[in-house]
């Protein structure tokens, strides 16, 4: 890959208490590239999704993404880059409970996080409905939708704005393999459709075939690049 | 709509009883001090409008608030009733027109004004339907009042027996309904007039009964050449009829024909001041000025008002500490969805404007309770002027 990384971690350590260590010498994830991040629980993939988020800080290294270096930027900046380039899914959809689906996959407009119009919205979101076979229960709320129905939900909600990053947190953690298989393919299907790149954390080696790179935190290794999770 | 409004109206919508609760504390916090001024605005219009109609109300001596309160509002207090014949007496004086009140009685519960033609001149009330009470045993009813019982001219009613298990106490009268008064706004709305010598009916000062002479064998205990004594089983009449209208007669002199009181309606400042003085100074009667002791009256209600007003304070104080409470825990309970939100990117103005949205739609709900609440009431404060 030639063009510049979307994604680069170097000399990255993070630590939560004394119980948690993650150190990375150097991670790289280039555009358009899907790449899932595998490993036994306690690894290290969420935090790694964190801090490629801007959630977390690391102690020591430094994160670029999007061309953006989190250490130089303040809690808002941050939280705007991923409110505007970056879609995120997580394992326990984290839908607000008092919206429809049609409002929780339109919540980027709610927020702010988008300047389109509201019918250009609406129709993406359909599209994006459509393409996830959740057209008929867009305007359920939460609670009257099935597991794979809320998790298809939250990808749409992930992929409105077209991000260039998707960051997914185990988003087939508890869904069905049946589910799990149509999130994915919804989820990668868009990805390439909007040129967008994907960061997954995923336990599921089943899915693993889908993606273009896969990096097991726990075997320290990654097609030449280096990893490290004590 | 902005977007944090939007989640602040759905999160709303999706917590109906605690949003209720919320905005029905916010509309009492709002409503009670403004329904409560309305209302003393309009209960001091309106005791100011009848105490300023009726210059002068005589009685016996005793509480000047129970006698202005029973002549302008006929509510039954016990005070004093002063004689006929002091009513006879004063009018005798020049300087005004003397109207002579009673209030002791009542039908259906509501209370039955005795008094004479001067009265309805003095407060200009003029029949709607009929004609005011001319003949003994007439009524006049007040239009609310023939409103709510559903009588008109030509019905009649009774008055209430007052003492019921009492057989030596007059029986009921069945008045006629001669007339219907035009609505007034004021106490005469609710009440029936007749005439003062219907009111001595009532007392058993006055009464009717078959000729003595006419009477039947059976009803004759003793018959003498000088008199006639009539069994017990000779019953009065309990209705004034064209047929015994004139066999009614008076059992007491003058002075022991008890009226409430007396409006006296002067002709000059000075006559209502001569005559006021003059009868305070004596023994056995006095003379108020209602629109003096409705002032007095009022004094005590404005400091209820303050009173009210620190109430309501402490009440507006309450419920901006519930709201405060709420939002705590409802930031609590949404620790969750905060940090989803977080972690998708929203910025923390925009969370702290859901918050806001929040309280702001539930202010203006309760707000705009307020306002229609104090509306409806403030519509129907006439009435409830009247009950007060």
């Amino acid at each position: 890959m030639n063009a510049a990384p979307l994604v680069q971690l170097e000399g990255v350590h993070f630590a939560h208490g004394v119980s948690f260590q993650l150190s990375l010498d150097q991670f790289e994830v280039h555009p358009g590239e899907a790449v899932a991040l595998i490993g036994p629980s306690g690894s290290g993939k969420s935090t790694l999704i964190d801090l490629i988020a801007g959630i977390r800080l690391p102690a020591a290294g430094r994160i670029r993404v999007l061309g953006e270096d989190w250490s130089a930027l303040a809690e808002e900046q941050r939280r705007a880059v991923r409110r505007t380039r970056i879609g995120m899914a997580f394992q326990e959809f984290e839908l607000l409970d008092y919206l429809t689906a049609r409002e929780n996959i339109l919540l980027a407009y709610y927020v702010g996080a988008i300047r389109e119009t509201r019918a250009a919205l609406e129709q993406r979101a359909e599209n994006l409905a459509a393409a996830a076979g959740i057209l008929a229960v867009l305007d359920r709320a939460p609670a009257r939708l099935s597991q794979g129905e809320r998790q298809r939900v939250a990808l749409c909600r992930a992929l409105l704005t077209r991000p260039p990053l998707i960051l997914c947190d185990e988003p087939t953690g508890n869904l069905d393999p049946t589910s799990a298989t149509t999130v994915i393919h919804l989820l990668l299907n868009q990805a390439r459709e909007d040129g967008a790149t994907v960061v997954m954390a995923t336990h599921d080696h089943g899915l693993i075939p889908r993606f273009d790179r896969v990096v097991d935190l726990a075997a320290l290794a990654n097609l030449g690049r280096k990893g490290h999770a004590p | 709509m902005t977007g944090p409004m939007v989640l602040a109206a759905r999160h709303i919508r999706h917590n109906p009883a605690r949003s209720l609760i919320i905005a029905v504390c916010v509309a009492a916090a709002c409503a009670i001090p403004l329904l409560v001024r309305v209302l003393v605005r309009d209960f001091q219009r309106s005791l100011v409008t009848r105490a300023q109609a009726t210059p002068v109300v005589i009685g016996s001596k005793g509480n000047r608030f129970d006698l202005t309160i029973a002549l302008l509002y006929f509510r039954r207090v016990e005070t004093d009733p002063i004689s006929f014949a002091d009513f006879q007496q004063l009018s005798t004086n020049r300087g005004g027109t003397w109207i002579p009140v009673q209030v002791r009685f009542t039908t259906r519960g509501r209370p039955l004004v005795a008094t004479s033609p001067d009265y309805f001149e003095h407060r200009r009330l003029r029949p709607e339907a009929g004609t005011l009470p001319l003949l003994l045993g007439d009524a006049v009813l007040g239009a609310r009042l023939a409103r709510e019982l559903g009588l008109g001219v030509g019905d009649t009613l009774f008055s209430d027996q007052r003492e019921v298990f009492d057989i030596s106490k007059p029986q009921a009268l069945k008045m006629h309904v001669v007339g219907v008064l035009a609505p007034s706004g004021g106490p005469d709305d609710e009440a029936v007039f007749t005439d003062t010598k219907t009111a001595w009916i009532l007392e058993g000062l006055s009464h009717a009964h078959i000729d003595p002479k006419k009477a039947p064998e059976k009803a004759v205990v003793e018959k003498d050449p000088g008199r006639i004594v009539l069994s017990e089983a000779l019953i009065d009449y309990n209705e004034v009829t064209p047929e015994n209208v004139g066999s009614f007669h008076l059992h007491a002199d003058d002075a022991h024909l008890p009226l409430s009181g007396i409006i006296f309606v002067p002709d000059s400042v000075k006559s209502g001041t001569l005559i006021t003085s003059r009868l305070n100074s004596g023994k056995t009667l006095q003379a108020a000025v209602p629109l003096a002791v409705v002032e007095d009256l009022l004094a005590y209600v404005l400091r209820l008002r303050a009173l009210i007003d620190g109430v309501s304070l402490i009440l507006g104080l309450l419920t901006g500490l519930l709201i405060g409470l709420v939002t705590a825990l409802s930031i609590r309970i949404r620790s969750r969805e905060l940090e989803t939100l977080r972690r998708i990117g929203v910025s923390r103005g925009t969370i702290a404007a859901m918050f806001s949205w929040e309280i702001v739609l539930l202010l203006g709900s309760g707000a705009i309770l307020a306002v229609v609440g104090v509306a409806v009431i403030s519509f129907s404060a006439p009435d409830l002027i009247q009950w007060l």
